[in-house]
């Protein structure tokens, strides 16, 4: 398993607590206090440890032409996820609140989050897709 | 058209003293899943990776590897 095929299930298992934790939490706190379960996506700033090269290895190769051939791809899926998101969300938007003509700002946390969270699950799901067809 | 890159990796490493995937990944700078892949006929690689890895068996880039299209001649 290539470092960034570890990096990709590590990113796909945030997104997967994350969701998981949203979940336990709704019925008890609500959907606003509910968005603290995504807290947990800072767990990805540790997905920085997975290019390390380990001490004591002269000349490993932690990511090349492959992987990153599998990221450019993962990252045009990821951008096409998110943009059809940012559609669905803004018609979504329209249609809920046409008569009052206002979007309530609070909306807005919900879709960012929410957007951040389709925007790490597309691309690790993009990417894990790859290595398993294996075709760059 | 049906186009497909083979390759002679795997008998070349056997034929230079049973070179290790990993050894050969080191020397062209590259992972060891890559030349899996490349084994496997799975990636086609850059023009530069065939390049090197011509140069590491010492042959030329077509005898390592063989294009090949599936349209009849």
């Amino acid at each position: 398993m290539t470092q960034q095929q570890k990096m990709a299930w590590f990113t796909l298992a945030i997104c997967v607590a994350v969701l998981l934790a949203y979940g336990v939490l709704l019925p008890f706190v609500g959907p606003r206090a509910a968005l603290a379960a995504f807290s947990l996506m800072s767990a990805w700033a540790f997905s920085g440890r997975f290019y390390r090269k380990r001490p004591g290895v002269v000349g490993a190769v932690v990511f090349d032409e492959r992987d990153r051939a599998i990221h450019v791809k993962a990252v045009q899926v990821c951008a096409g996820c998110v943009y059809l998101y940012f559609v669905a969300c803004c018609f979504t938007m329209a249609q809920l609140r046409r008569a009052a003509d206002t979007v309530p700002v609070g909306w807005l946390d919900y879709m960012l989050w929410f957007g951040a969270l389709v925007l790490m699950l597309s691309w690790s799901v993009a990417a894990l897709v790859q290595y398993r067809r294996e075709v760059a | 058209v049906n186009e497909t890159l083979n390759n002679q990796i795997r008998r070349l490493r056997f034929d230079n003293g049973e070179m290790s995937q990993q050894e050969l990944a080191d020397r062209v700078g590259v992972t060891r899943q890559t030349i899996i892949a490349l084994e496997g006929n799975k990636y086609a690689p850059s023009l530069m990776l065939a390049i090197r890895i011509a140069r590491v068996f010492d042959v030329g880039v077509e005898d390592v590897f063989q294009y090949t299209n599936g349209s009849k001649r």
